[in-house]
């Protein structure tokens, strides 16, 4: 039987990647305008250059300013619903992108659309789906990129389009209508807003739907981007109480990416309150707690060769593990007591702000970089100088734990869990670092000492 | 059930651990197990083989992801299968594992040279080196055995894009692996 042991290898790696994919999927049903809008946030933002001499601050009501000049976001959009054939035009929306305007058009299918099972099999989607085009003055426009399903929403994404307010859609049978595309401040509901977030960092919010109440955010944080470079993911999780345009209070929870950094969060924040509708024209933040994540596990901070200590015994250490944006963090115990190997990490917040707190660093994992030792399922035992590894050690037991095959490829592996061996040497990075940043009761906007406030992107 | 909880009942033998399985991975497990056998029948069949291997593996075992754990034990079973169904004709289709094939042909000779934890342990290291779009799609198509056209609509790019960027990835995953002496 022919075997493949590359297959087999790429079935075993690490969980982190698994994890990474899986998050890449999309929802069952998307809501619409969420990546669309993440898009235009993106763009919008990055119209603003940031240079090292340049500082970014937030202003209320006059909207992003680096310096003098003051940069708005250019959007242009269409929120009607359309019928085309048997689809509905739910939004359209056009942007100012690297070489001309980016046109994104996200369709509705109520009914699903048949398909064929051997092309399902291929992956070959139905030309119901596959074949939408948009024209401008007459010429065909070139898609860049499409997210289709068969039934509910499937977006269609054209590069590099000239401008034009009122683009054409042709569906697969001919048929055909033309929007018209209205600058997004006076469309409806479909405005920007800003929240600044003391005194050095700012939020964006663009509304997704209205009847959702599901709003995009980024935040523009040049702090927490410092000390993410090169992180291998962030998290930023938002929880705030708003007061609302008819003066009630709503609570506001989701991700939001932070500008300039890796990460595999969708950017949606949802205000759970009902009634919250269409016509919403403003939000203010009244309580706020945004909560910062980053898996750090990047060559660019320091590793440290740490010395597994006797069981029962512990040894105090001053290693430096991150150095950035004001936040130290150091490796400071080293133990291997009854619940295993502990690792203690002390932090500094010396970024002077007054609203970052709850600073905190962790290690949950150790690199091995020796020759390894296999048992196999069968009892034998094989030794390979491999290359450096990833371990991680059970918290509870203090075992390092790793995945091991079978001795052939039919036969299941299983976790192996080895002993932590006194004297061997581990080296250790910063897994994770977490702040929040917290402040209550919004105060005058101008407030030196930070604060929360809003202000419209105009 | 959150995963610990799934794993507590797991080890105190309770069998709505295998339901409440069912209800966390079942849909990721059948499209991978799918995505290899074709059907579903054959999938369905597959997945509850895994359950029984879940049951059966934990404890001992303590997977940090229950998800990616039971994912893998699919994935392997399904792959199982797909190289008896196939040992003596090849599918009309190219499949993901065709692709690997040509990077690295099975046999005696590769196999006695090669230990899976090793090629494993490369393959980890080289996916850190990518970016995170190509490693998705990578992941994917080797890991998930997703259709191209299924990724290229996920990651919202042309088929021909990602049928690109796999070639490339494959190429420098061979170039890879013979620079650390593993092909």
């Amino acid at each position: 039987m022919k075997e493949n042991k590359l297959a087999d290898a790429i079935g075993e790696i690490d969980v982190r990647f698994i994890e990474e994919a899986e998050a890449a999927a999309p929802k069952q049903r998307p809501r619409p305008r969420v990546l669309l809008c993440a898009a235009l946030i993106a763009a919008a933002l990055c119209i603003v250059g940031f240079t090292a001499a340049s500082r970014f601050y937030f202003a209320p009501g006059v909207g992003l300013i680096d310096d003098d000049s003051i940069t708005a976001p250019q959007v242009w959009a269409c929120y009607d619903e359309i019928s085309l054939g048997g689809a509905k035009i739910d939004a359209v929306v056009l942007s100012e992108g690297d070489e001309g305007y980016n046109l994104t058009v996200w369709v509705w299918r109520g009914e699903e659309v048949e398909q064929d099972p051997e092309q399902a099999m291929q992956g070959i989607p139905p030309k119901e789906l596959s074949e939408f085009d948009v024209l401008i003055d007459g010429v065909e426009c070139r898609r860049g990129g499409t997210h289709l399903r068969t039934i509910g929403f499937s977006s269609y994404t054209y590069k590099n389009v000239p401008f034009s307010t009122a683009p054409v859609l042709r569906d697969s049978e001919g048929n055909t209508t033309t929007v018209q595309l209205k600058t997004i401040n006076e469309t409806q509901y479909g405005y920007l807003q800003g929240i600044r977030i003391g005194k050095e960092a700012g939020m964006s919010l663009v509304p997704v739907s209205g009847t959702e109440n599901v709003f995009v955010a980024e935040l523009t944080d040049p702090r927490s981007a410092e000390i993410a470079r090169g992180s291998r993911n962030t998290y930023a999780y938002g929880n705030f109480l708003v007061t609302c345009d008819d003066g009630t209070i709503a609570r506001a929870t989701g991700d939001m990416p932070i500008k300039g950094t890796k990460t595999i969060q969708s950017p949606a924040v949802e205000i759970t309150k009902s009634g919250y509708g269409r016509g919403v024209t403003a939000i203010t933040p009244y309580r706020m707690n945004i909560s910062h994540a980053y898996d750090i596990h990047t060559e660019g901070h320091p590793r440290v060769t740490v010395t597994i200590p006797a069981k029962g015994e512990g040894y105090d250490c001053d290693e430096l593990l991150l150095d950035a944006g004001g936040i130290v963090a150091r490796l400071t115990r080293v133990e291997y007591g009854e619940n295993g190997l502990q690792f203690t990490v002390e932090t500094e917040n010396n970024t002077g702000s007054p609203i970052l707190g709850n600073v905190q660093g962790y290690v949950h994992m150790a690199y091995s970089m020796g020759p390894t030792d296999y048992t196999y399922l069968d009892g034998s035992n094989s030794s390979h100088e491999i290359w450096p590894r990833s371990v991680s050690y059970n918290r509870e037991s203090g075992a390092l734990e790793y995945m091991v095959k079978g001795v052939d490829s039919m036969t299941d592996g299983l976790w192996v869990t080895e002993e932590a061996k006194p004297g061997d040497e581990l080296v250790v990075i910063l897994d994770r670092l977490s702040y929040d940043y917290v402040a209550e009761n919004v105060g005058d906007l101008r407030d030196p000492q930070g604060g929360f406030g809003t202000f419209e992107i105009k | 059930m959150d995963d610990r909880e799934i794993m507590a009942a797991l080890a105190a033998r309770d069998e709505r651990a295998l339901a409440a399985l069912d209800a966390g991975c079942g849909r990721l497990c059948r499209a991978i197990a799918r995505g290899i056998l074709g059907s579903d029948e054959d999938a369905e069949e597959c997945v509850n083989d895994a359950w029984l291997r879940v049951w059966e593996s934990i404890p001992p075992a303590e997977p940090p992801s229950l998800t990616a754990y039971a994912g893998m034990i699919t994935r392997r079973i399904a792959i199982s299968r797909w190289r008896a169904r196939n040992a003596d004709r090849r599918r009309a289709a190219l499949t993901p594992i065709d692709e690997l094939d040509e990077l690295l042909p099975g046999g005696d000779e590769v196999s006695a040279r090669l230990e899976t934890a090793e090629l494993t342990a490369a393959v980890n290291a080289f996916l850190d080196t990518l970016d995170r779009d190509t490693r998705v799609i990578f992941v994917r198509r080797y890991w998930h055995l997703e259709p191209i056209e299924a990724i290229a609509a996920r990651m919202g790019l042309r088929a021909g894009t990602v049928r690109v960027r796999l070639h490339r990835v494959r190429r420098k995953l061979k170039e890879d692996l013979e620079r650390r002496n593993l092909l």
